[in-house]
């Protein structure tokens, strides 16, 4: 049986009166986990309570055997997890080299950090334009950047939240390689809305809705599921669109 | 402890509290309502101050009739201010702060060319009252009354007025509220208006008790604001929480000396010998590292605190 | 960010240094005297840069660190000049304390976690109350061994018998090493230039160090914390540790500044503490450019040079006597519009330069100078250095040309 890298157990975050997120989920270390959807089921707000962006209201989040619940955001980087949050935050004003490096020094330190960066550069396609500030970055490419800052670290899980958002079908299937290849070292757990890349991924799929687990399989198994449909376009449920 | 010490160190608490509540409540309300940090309040309530002056000393008006004046004068400034400046930086707290600073010194300059460096004093009639050994001024138990007056006028007005329901929608959501049909940039202007009245206000009130000196805010600024930190995000609640705790604090320390410590100094009649506690400037002192204290604790401040519990 | 040391620089140090280094041979010691001040206020500004303009913290309580430096070298000082003839201690001791109270200051708002709006107003705050504290220190009983407070008069020691009270002054850098014969005092007047040159020299020192610190994880992370404090914190950054361990340097600048303050005008009272000097520390930045190291030098020497000019002009200095009392009245407000212009520019370029979004004068400087680079290297530094030889030549052999 594989290692569990991941265990959250009634995960639960309220705002207001809302309850954003409330959720059992377990993921296997090497998987490629795809977490869908609606817009507010919840997804960018449990990201950011596994990686300690934001402290969760109850329940426990165990990541390599250790109860990290309530961590601040830098020891859950250090125990191996990193995060491409939706919005793009890449450091503007740095270099787009310096940005890996950043991301690459507090493992490996500053010389072995500077040839992981410019190994990731390789890597995420983005080597020609190293030394220019990450705001001259399409917005493709920053989400590229966001990839290789995640995982540059060598890092036992990243979380992805929305990579491919703004590609084109050029730029996407790109992606999807390079997740691939992220995989083969790392668990990956990714958000995403377009179900082509969903398919193009092929690795198990999390559907969650209005804050809780609703539905959880194969992409076969999910696209066959007539409740995730029904979430998905409103019918018989009491989804709001939120934005 | 008798009776009568009793009774003085609880009325001199409550001045304290009765201070920061007047220098913090306009502060507070700009903070909380409008999310920005207005540097240039303790002009305001400098500006508050020499409204009375002038109007006893050259308008030859009564003391309660510059008083009234003030708040409105200065919330004028207050607007012209915001329409000027302050309206050309939402959305950047830290310019605001800059900018306001900017406008705090100009203000200084100003109300230096106009009414000269030198420190003046309004003449004022009202007396002491005993409480048992001791005599209290009558004009704090006013200052009191005063200061609870415009707690509860805010409180009333953002409650239950037409004008408190926008603003508040405006504070909540202020895209929801313009779609709503709200003008939300007038909301912002009188809001931060009300704001440098009440600072104006303060002033006035607190002019025939200090010495009315164009550089005068700057005595009571940092008080104000460790007050709305301390107090956090919501408005009345956060001051008058934060204003009774550190009131209480800095009463007792400006009251009570905790400790000597003999000093080598030359002193007129011998031993020489520090007294840490039993000042006003130890009272400030205590305030502050209370203060900090109290902020690594609930960083949020107290009412930020009790919200995030609820 | 990574560029290393470019031909501009080299060439905007020679032109700035080669003049500086010539002053105190090129003009009166005033010159040299009057610079000294402006760089110390130069480092107390890169102090600010280096916290605001790069880990994006403001602080608008530099001067708080400021003062304890000075206060520290003054009371250590006053105390240990007299029996060791040098300054060693009061050196070290003022650093600590600055550094100190940034550190505990620091510990306190990053570890605390509370906001950066928060943060700014505790820093004013704590030099307010500073300065309040500092006031009412005018009492006999204010003093530590020999140095006395002062309040308001700032600081001066006092003889030790009581029967016969000598003030004295706070003593300047002195340093007594194994193997000097005597102790070196560094002073600026009309025969040396020592002072001035230990300025001149911190100031180099402090501006290479910061340089090396931007460079450096330190220095990278808080750039990162600056543009986006959580992306930082997720990728394995412990941020509030940076930005304390920042706070708690930028704080020893300061206190550095402090103690060469004390030290040139051997003299501090609270006025270093109080709103105004806080104000000018950030008007400096602001000035100079907050994203430019150099910046807080120059916008110091702008913001002094046009104090001291103004300083001078005293409009209707004799107000006639059969003037009528509204002319009396717009005569005075003139005159006082010239004795507040200082405080008036201040507040102007605050608000001009946010309202304006500008970047500061400096930074524009240097694109120039980029540009202009050739012209500068083989025009304007050969006739920056042949004014600055004639100047010398001219004071010192009178070979004076015109
Ligand atoms: N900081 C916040 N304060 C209040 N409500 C919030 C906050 N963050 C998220 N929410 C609400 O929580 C719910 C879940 O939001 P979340 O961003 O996690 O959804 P999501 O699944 O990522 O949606 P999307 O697909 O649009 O990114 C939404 O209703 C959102 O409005
Ligand atoms: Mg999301």
């Amino acid at each position: 049986m594989p290692e569990r890298i991941l265990e959250v157990a009634s995960l639960t975050k309220h705002f207001g009166g809302l309850r954003a997120v409330h959720l059992d989920l377990t993921v296997d270390a090497g998987e490629l986990r795809c977490l869908i959807g609606p817009n507010g089921a919840g997804k960018s707000t449990f990201f950011r309570m596994l990686s300690g962006a934001m402290r969760p209201g109850s329940g426990t989040v165990r990541f390599r055997g250790r109860d990290i619940t309530g961590w601040d955001a830098f020891r859950v980087a250090r125990l191996g997890m990193s995060i491409k949050f939706q919005v793009a935050s890449v450091l503007e004003e740095l270099s787009v080299r310096d940005n890996l490096h950043l991301a690459a020094e507090f493992r490996f330190g500053n010389r072995a950090g500077q040839r992981r960066a410019a190994a990731m550069l390789e890597v995420i396609g983005l080597t020609e334009r190293a030394d220019h500030p990450a705001t001259w970055l399409s917005h493709g490419e920053k989400q590229w950047l966001e990839i290789g800052m995640a995982s540059v670290g060598e890092p036992a899980l990243i979380l992805l939240d929305e990579p491919t958002a703004g590609m084109t079908a050029e730029e996407m299937k790109k992606t999807v390689r390079l997740l691939k290849r992220l995989n083969e070292a790392a668990t990956v757990i990714v958000v995403e809305h377009d179900m082509n890349f969903i398919r193009m991924i092929a690795g198990r799929v999390t559907v969650m809705h209005q804050g809780e687990v609703f539905a959880e399989g194969s992409m076969e198994e999910i696209e066959r599921n007539d409740g995730v449909r029904d979430i998905y376009l409103g019918k018989g449920s009491h989804y709001v669109v939120r934005r | 402890m008798s009776v009568d010490t009793a009774a003085i160190v609880v009325l001199e608490i409550v001045n304290s509290i009765t201070i920061l509540v007047l220098l913090a409540l306009g502060l507070a309300l700009i903070f909380g309502m409008m999310r920005i940090v207005n540097l240039a309040q303790g002009e305001f309530f400098t500006a508050g101050a020499f409204t009375v002056l002038s109007a006893v000393r050259f308008g030859h008006l009564p003391l309660w009739a510059g008083m009234l004046l003030a708040p409105v004068v200065v919330a004028g400034i207050g607007i012209v201010i915001e329409r000027l400046i302050i309206r050309r930086l939402y959305g950047r707290p830290l310019d605001v702060m800059l900018a306001t600073w900017g406008v705090s010194i100009l203000l200084i300059g100003l109300i230096t060319v106009i009414f000269g460096a030198v420190t003046q004093g309004i003449p004022f009639a009202l007396g002491n009252f005993q409480v048992g050994r001791y005599s209290y001024p009558e004009y704090r138990i006013v200052m009191t009354t005063v200061a609870a007056g415009l707690m509860l006028g805010v409180s009333l007005l953002f409650r239950y007025t037409a004008f408190g329901r926008r603003a508040r929608a405006t504070i909540a959501n202020p895209e929801m509220a313009s779609a709503a049909g709200i003008n939300t940039p007038r909301m912002f202007m009188l809001t931060f208006g009300l704001g440098a009245g009440l600072a104006g206000a303060a002033g006035a009130i607190m002019a025939p008790i200090v010495g009315v000196v164009p550089t005068m805010g700057a005595l009571y600024i940092a008080r104000a604001f460790i007050t709305v930190v301390v107090g956090g995000p919501v408005v009345l609640v956060g001051t008058l929480s934060s204003a009774s705790a550190l009131g209480f604090i800095e009463a007792l320390i400006s009251r009570f000396s905790l400790f000597q410590i003999e000093t080598a100094g030359h002193c007129a009649p011998p031993p020489c010998a520090i007294n840490i506690g039993g000042s006003a400037f130890f009272g400030q002192i205590a305030l502050l590292i209370f203060a900090i204290l109290l902020l690594r604790l609930l960083p949020q401040g107290i009412s930020g605190f009790w919200r995030q519990r609820r | 960010m990574r560029r290393v040391w470019s031909s501009t620089e080299t060439l905007a140090a020679l032109l700035l240094l080669l003049p500086l280094l010539a002053v105190p041979w090129a003009f009166k010691p005033y010159a040299a005297n009057v610079l000294a001040v402006y760089m110390i206020y130069g480092i107390l500004a890169l102090s600010l840069t280096l916290i605001w303009g790069y880990a994006g913290i403001m602080s608008f309580g530099q001067t708080a660190f400021f003062g304890i430096g000075a206060y520290a070298y003054g009371a250590i000082g006053l105390n240990w000049i007299n029996r060791t003839q040098q300054t060693h201690a009061a050196l070290v001791g003022g650093l600590v304390a600055a550094a100190l109270l940034a550190a505990v200051v620091g510990y306190f708002m990053f570890y605390g976690r509370i906001s950066d709006v928060y943060a700014s107003i505790i820093t004013l705050a704590l030099t307010l109350v500073l300065f309040a504290f500092a006031v009412s220190t005018g009492g006999d009983e204010w003093v530590i061994g020999v140095a006395r407070f002062g309040g308001f008069n700032g600081m001066f020691g006092q003889g030790e018998s009581s029967q016969n009270i000598a003030n004295f002054q706070i003593p300047p850098v002195t340093v007594w090493l194994p193997g000097m014969a005597e102790p070196f005092q560094f002073k600026i007047n009309r025969e040396s230039a020592a002072g001035y040159f230990l300025v001149l020299g911190a100031s180099v020192l402090v501006y290479v160090v910061v340089r090396w610190l931007l460079r450096v994880r330190l220095g990278r992370v808080a750039i990162g914390i600056r543009e986006n404090e959580a992306r930082v914190a997720s990728l394995g950054y412990d941020t509030r540790f940076y930005k304390f361990a920042l706070f708690t340097i930028a704080g020893a600048i300061a206190g550095l500044a402090g103690i060469l303050f004390a030290a040139w005008g051997r003299f501090v009272n609270p006025d270093r503490f109080g709103l105004g000097f806080a104000s000018s520390t950030v008007v400096y930045v602001l000035l100079g450019g907050r994203t430019s190291l150099l910046g807080g030098f120059v916008g110091a020497a702008i913001i002094g040079y046009l104090t001291s000019y103004l300083a001078e002009i005293v409009p209707f200095a004799t107000i006639p006597g059969d003037a009528t009392p509204w002319m009396r009245f717009l005569m005075e407000a003139g005159r006082r519009i010239v004795r507040e212009a200082p405080l008036l520019v201040q507040g102007a370029v605050l608000v001009g330069i946010v309202l304006a979004l500008e970047d500061g004068v400096t930074p524009p400087l240097s694109r120039l100078l980029t540009r202009y680079r050739r012209w500068a290297w083989w025009v304007l530094l050969p006739v920056v250095v042949l004014y600055f030889a004639h100047r010398v030549a001219c004071l010192q052999a009178d070979w004076c040309l015109f």
